[in-house]
């Protein structure tokens, strides 16, 4: 019934570019449905902005109509609402909401910003531009981390038996451009025997993280503060002494490709947070220059890069046998593609 | 009994002995009870959480069979409520109309699969479609939904092997990471020797939907370990209820007479509306069906124990 609507909406259907003109067709549509007869469901409305947004030519059409509809409706995603909300009417508030959240997708704006939180692996957190939106290649490097802790514990866990007590050791993580938290909260949510610092260039993005900590209440274990690699001390980074792990999603995309990326991507988040020069090293390179000064022995650097990265990266560090550090693994990503440097240091000073 | 002792002296002995007899025979029923318990044949997975998926059936009657399949989803919703399990919904296919396309979900609490395993199977509808005023006019429409049930064991551990899978996302084309910025977060994993395939899109978090969809797999897998163990074991000692419970219908839900009766035992129901609420209704007919099966299971191997004592 809503679809039989659409076609007197013939102003949305033209090229939607300019927002000044966007701005007159939203008013079309409220109009429609206010004056829309019997009500609403969540389906209805999911179709509806699908074709809104199809006929202006937003990417995940039906992906955005459906995250916009059931967060509204108090759901994660369209699949986990059950048949009877999906067929209860919505409130004529409800859908106001809707349309006021759809109104700032059709303006590119990502989902994620939309919403003003996202998921990343069991934690629902903040979202507010321009700080970084997670992305769930990252999920996996946490995994990564995870492995690697597990061992370490396990194999002090070994010598305990023939030496000292058996006390569980204190695992000290550095991130370095934390973003909205994700990494840092994750593995201090999954690692309650670790403790985190956590710096970012972006004061927006030390705020955020903070906002995120207090929400799962992990703020006693992390070390927040706004520190740049790339001009502070690294002095300042050793709050606690020598640290275990170094990870970090730093801005790994090759200056040339910026021009390529999304509207969602160019127009709202923090391209600091993605542009990693000429190369994609300018970062990466920091980070590791860093890491012999802040790592403990034998203490690790997980790094998400470009897939192109893993090669440059291990012929860097062939040229630069002063840094101690040895490229001991790279795994890829759910797509198979290199993603993710597993960096050792091999000497103690 | 006890005809001889007649004297004065011996009535009262009598009178006690009686006493002691009715405590005894309670005793020795207990006993029986306790007896029959121990030699039914226990169920491998009984105590195992659950795997349960309903798929619609197709029939020209178009959404009747969805209909009814969400009404039966429901049911069981609520039969894991009333038994205090945890229901967690795997996926969720709804269709337009507010039918259920497909659905699947993990059950877990105490000996969940002893109870649903004997719902698995095709349920019948039969029933005047609501949507229309004239609906006197209108035939009685039949339709089906099939239960799967699945017990899912952590014991016995289902090895999949990574390099076995083929795990589909949106992100599959194009650079990744930092450059793309996309929500989709669905899951689809296809396991190559099997062509088993599993799909999950409950989650925002790709990484959340990727693990339920491996931990819907290894259920699927484990059961058809469970299958080929069944199949071979059928050889010996045929379950008859057992294969016939995943695969024949089973129950049929008449909304016209308003009954529900089970083919199994021939049971029925009056009231579908309260049936389907999952509550005690639901759980005296589980009951009946376990009653019949463990009657069933003890004759067998009853009968298995005295051919084997006459064979030997």
């Amino acid at each position: 019934m809503i679809m039989g609507l659409l076609p007197h909406w013939g102003p949305v259907r033209v090229n939607p570019i300019k927002s000044a003109a966007l701005n007159s067709h939203q008013f079309l549509l409220r109009q429609n449905f206010s004056g829309k007869p019997g009500p609403v469901t969540a389906t209805d409305l999911v179709n509806y902005w699908q074709e809104v947004f199809e006929a202006n030519r937003i990417p995940e059409a039906q992906e955005s109509s459906e995250y916009i509809v059931s967060y509204v409706l108090g759901a994660k995603t369209f699949h986990s609402l059950s048949a009877s909300s999906m067929s209860t009417p919505l409130t004529a508030e409800q859908q106001e909401q809707v349309q006021q959240l759809s109104a700032k997708r059709l303006q590119r704006m990502p989902v994620q910003y939309v919403l003003g939180e996202w998921d990343f692996q069991d934690l629902t957190l903040k979202m507010r531009p321009p700080v970084f939106i997670p992305r769930p290649e990252t999920e996996d490097l946490i995994s990564l981390v995870l492995e690697e802790a597990s061992q370490k514990n396990k194999s002090c866990v070994d010598n305990a038996v023939h030496q000292c007590p058996p006390t569980t050791p204190l695992l000290v993580i550095l991130e370095i451009g934390c973003g909205s938290g994700a990494i840092a909260l994750s593995l201090l949510s999954k690692l309650p025997q670790s403790q985190v610092i956590a710096v970012d260039k972006e004061v927006a993005a030390v705020n955020l993280t903070r906002e995120n900590a207090q929400r799962f209440q992990l703020e006693h274990r992390l070390r927040l503060f706004h520190h740049d690699v790339l001009s502070s001390s690294w002095e300042q980074l050793l709050p606690w002494g020598p640290v275990d792990i170094i990870i970090s999603n730093p801005p790994y995309v090759f200056h040339e490709d910026m021009a390529h990326l999304a509207a969602e991507i160019l127009r709202y988040e923090h391209l600091d947070a993605l542009d990693g020069g000429n190369d994609g090293m300018r970062v990466i390179k920091r980070i590791l220059e860093l890491a012999p000064y802040i790592l403990k022995n034998y203490g690790s650097v997980f790094l998400e890069v470009d897939p192109r990265h893993p090669e440059m990266v291990e012929n860097w560090l062939q040229s630069r046998p002063d840094l101690f550090l040895s490229l001991c693994a790279t795994h890829k990503d759910f797509c198979g593609k290199p993603r993710f440097l597993h960096i050792q240091k091999t000497y103690s000073r | 009994m006890c005809t001889e002792l007649n004297n004065k002296d011996e009535k009262q002995l009598r009178k006690l002995a009686f006493e002691e007899k009715k405590v005894i025979d309670q005793e020795i029923n207990t006993l029986y009870k306790k007896l029959f318990q121990i030699l039914v044949p226990k169920h491998k997975h009984d105590e195992c959480d659950v795997i349960l998926e309903l798929v619609s059936g197709r029939t020209t009657g178009g959404d009747i069979c969805q209909m009814f399949t969400k009404e039966i989803f429901e049911m069981y919703q609520n039969y894991a409520d009333h038994k205090s399990w945890t229901f967690e919904i795997l996926n969720y296919v709804p269709t337009d109309m507010g039918g259920l396309h497909h659905a699947a979900a993990c059950i877990s609490g105490d000996s969940v699969y002893r109870y649903l395993k004997f719902e698995g199977g095709t349920h019948r509808v039969q029933r005047i479609p609501e949507i229309g005023l004239s609906s006197r006019m209108q035939r009685i429409h039949t339709g089906t939904a099939s239960v799967v049930v699945l017990p899912q064991s952590e014991k016995v551990e289902v090895k999949v092997n990574p390099k076995d899978l083929r795990i589909d996302t949106f992100r599959a084309k194009g650079a990744g990471g930092q450059h793309v910025n996309k929500t989709d977060s669905a899951v689809r994993i296809v396991h190559l020797p099997t062509g088993v395939t599993v799909e999950c899109q409950q989650e925002r978090s790709q990484q959340l939907n990727k693990e339920k969809a491996l931990q819907t797999l290894s259920a699927k897998l484990y059961q058809q370990i469970i299958e080929r163990d069944r199949s071979q074991m059928q050889n010996t000692r045929k379950l008859q209820l057992e294969t016939r419970s995943q695969s024949e219908r089973i129950r049929t839900y008449n909304f016209i007479q308003d009954r529900v009766t089970d083919h199994r035992i021939s049971y029925q129901v009056r009231n579908i509306k309260e049936f389907l609420l999952g509550e005690e209704a639901l759980d005296e007919l589980i009951s009946r069906l376990l009653e019949s099966a463990e009657m069933e299971a003890l004759i067998k191997h009853v009968e298995n124990f005295k051919s084997f004592e006459e064979g030997g």
